[in-house]
C-alpha cells in the first residue's frame, strides 16, 4: 500500500485494537479517510512547492543543459587527441561561469520563495 | 558532412551544442531565434537535421515548425525544451517532428537521435529523388500509352483495355510494348511498382 508510514501505523493500531475478526475493508477505508482529513490543509502549502519545483526546474535546465554539452564535448575531444589546452582553458571557463548562473538562478529563486516559506508556517501554526 | 541546425535562444545552450556536435565530427549552424532560421535557412545537400527549442521568446520552435509543410521543408526537428509540456510534446509528434527531448537532457541521447533523424533525412532524400525519377520515366509515355499502362498495372486484359478505351487488342499490345521499352520496366510486375509509386509520389 502507498500509505504513509504514519497510516501504516494507526491501521496497526487498529487491527491490534480490534482483533483478528476486524473487517480489513473497514480499516483500509478508515485509514484512508484519516489520510484523506489531514491531506486536505496541506494543499496550497503542496501547489506552492510544486511551483518552485517546476520554476527551479525550469531556471536550471538551460546552465545544466551547456555544461553537459560542453563538458561532453570536451571529454570527446580529449579521447580523440584534438582537445587544446587553450579550448580546454575556455571550455572549463565556461563551464564555471554555467555553474554560477545556475547558483545564482537557485539563489533568486529562494529569495523570491521567503513569502511562501513565511505563509507555510503560518498555515502550519 | 552531415549538419545540425541548432535554433535556441539561450546563447549557453547554442554554444554548447555546436561544440558538443562539432567534437563527434558534425558541422553545426547556430541560429538565436525563429525569425533568423527563417531567413536564413536553406536546405543542404547533405543529410541535416534541426535542434529546436520550444520556447522562445517571438516565434516559438512549434510555430516556426508549423511553417516547414508549407515551405516544402522535410528536414528532420528534434524539439527540445527547459519544462516538458505533454500537450505540446504530443502536438508536435503530431505534426511529424522526429523526436522531443527534455533539457537537461542526456548528451549520448541526444547524440543518438541525431545521428538517427540524419539517417532518417537520407532515405527521404533517397525516396524523393526515386520518385523524381519514376515520375520522370512515366511522363515521358503519350497520353495513350499512359492510359494503357495504368488499365495494365490494374491487372486488365488486353481485351477489356481495348474495349475500354475503343482501340484494336493488337494496338494495346503495341502501347503496352512502347510503355514498359519508355519506362524500362522488365516486367508488368515493375510496371505496377512504377504506377503506383507515381500514384504515393503524387499525393
Amino acid at each position: 500500500m502507498d500509505a504513509p508510514d504514519g497510516d501504516q501505523v494507526r491501521a496497526t493500531a487498529h487491527v491490534s485494537a480490534t482483533g483478528p475478526g476486524a473487517d480489513a475493508e473497514l480499516i483500509w477505508r478508515l485509514t484512508a479517510d484519516d489520510g484523506r482529513e489531514r491531506a486536505a490543509p496541506r494543499a496550497p502549502e503542496a501547489a506552492a512547492t510544486a511551483d518552485i519545483v517546476g520554476r527551479l526546474g525550469h531556471e536550471l535546465a538551460q546552465p545544466l543543459a551547456a555544461i553537459t554539452s560542453y563538458a561532453r564535448g570536451a571529454l570527446l575531444r580529449s579521447q580523440a587527441g584534438t582537445l587544446s589546452r587553450g579550448d580546454l582553458e575556455q571550455i572549463l571557463s565556461i563551464i564555471v561561469a554555467q555553474a554560477f548562473r545556475a547558483a545564482d538562478r537557485l539563489r533568486e529563486l529562494e529569495a523570491g520563495t521567503e513569502g511562501v516559506s513565511d505563509a507555510s508556517r503560518t498555515h502550519r501554526r | 558532412m552531415p549538419l545540425v541546425h541548432i535554433v535556441d535562444d539561450d546563447a549557453a545552450v547554442r554554444g554548447g551544442l555546436k561544440w558538443l556536435f562539432e567534437s563527434t565530427g558534425l558541422a553545426a549552424d547556430v541560429y538565436s531565434n525563429a525569425e533568423e532560421f527563417l531567413a536564413r535557412y536553406t536546405p543542404s545537400e547533405g543529410g541535416e537535421c534541426v535542434v529546436l527549442d520550444l520556447s522562445m521568446p517571438g516565434l516559438s520552435g512549434l510555430d516556426l515548425f508549423e511553417t516547414f509543410d508549407d515551405r516544402g521543408w522535410t528536414v528532420p526537428v528534434i524539439f527540445l525544451t527547459g519544462r516538458a509540456k505533454v500537450p505540446d510534446a504530443v502536438r508536435a509528434l503530431k505534426r511529424g517532428a522526429f523526436d522531443f527531448l527534455e533539457k537537461p537532457f542526456a548528451d549520448e541521447a541526444l547524440l543518438a537521435r541525431v545521428c538517427a533523424a540524419h539517417e532518417e533525412d537520407r532515405r527521404r532524400r533517397a525516396r524523393a529523388e526515386q520518385d523524381a525519377a519514376v515520375v520522370a520515366r512515366l511522363g515521358g509515355l503519350t497520353q495513350r500509352e499512359h492510359q494503357v499502362a495504368l488499365r495494365v498495372a490494374a491487372g486488365q486484359p488486353n481485351k477489356v483495355i481495348a474495349a475500354e478505351l475503343g482501340i484494336s487488342p493488337r494496338t494495346v499490345e503495341v502501347y503496352r510494348a512502347k510503355a514498359m521499352s519508355k519506362t524500362g520496366a522488365r516486367s508488368v510486375a515493375d510496371l505496377v511498382h512504377l504506377v503506383m509509386r507515381q500514384s504515393s509520389a503524387a499525393s
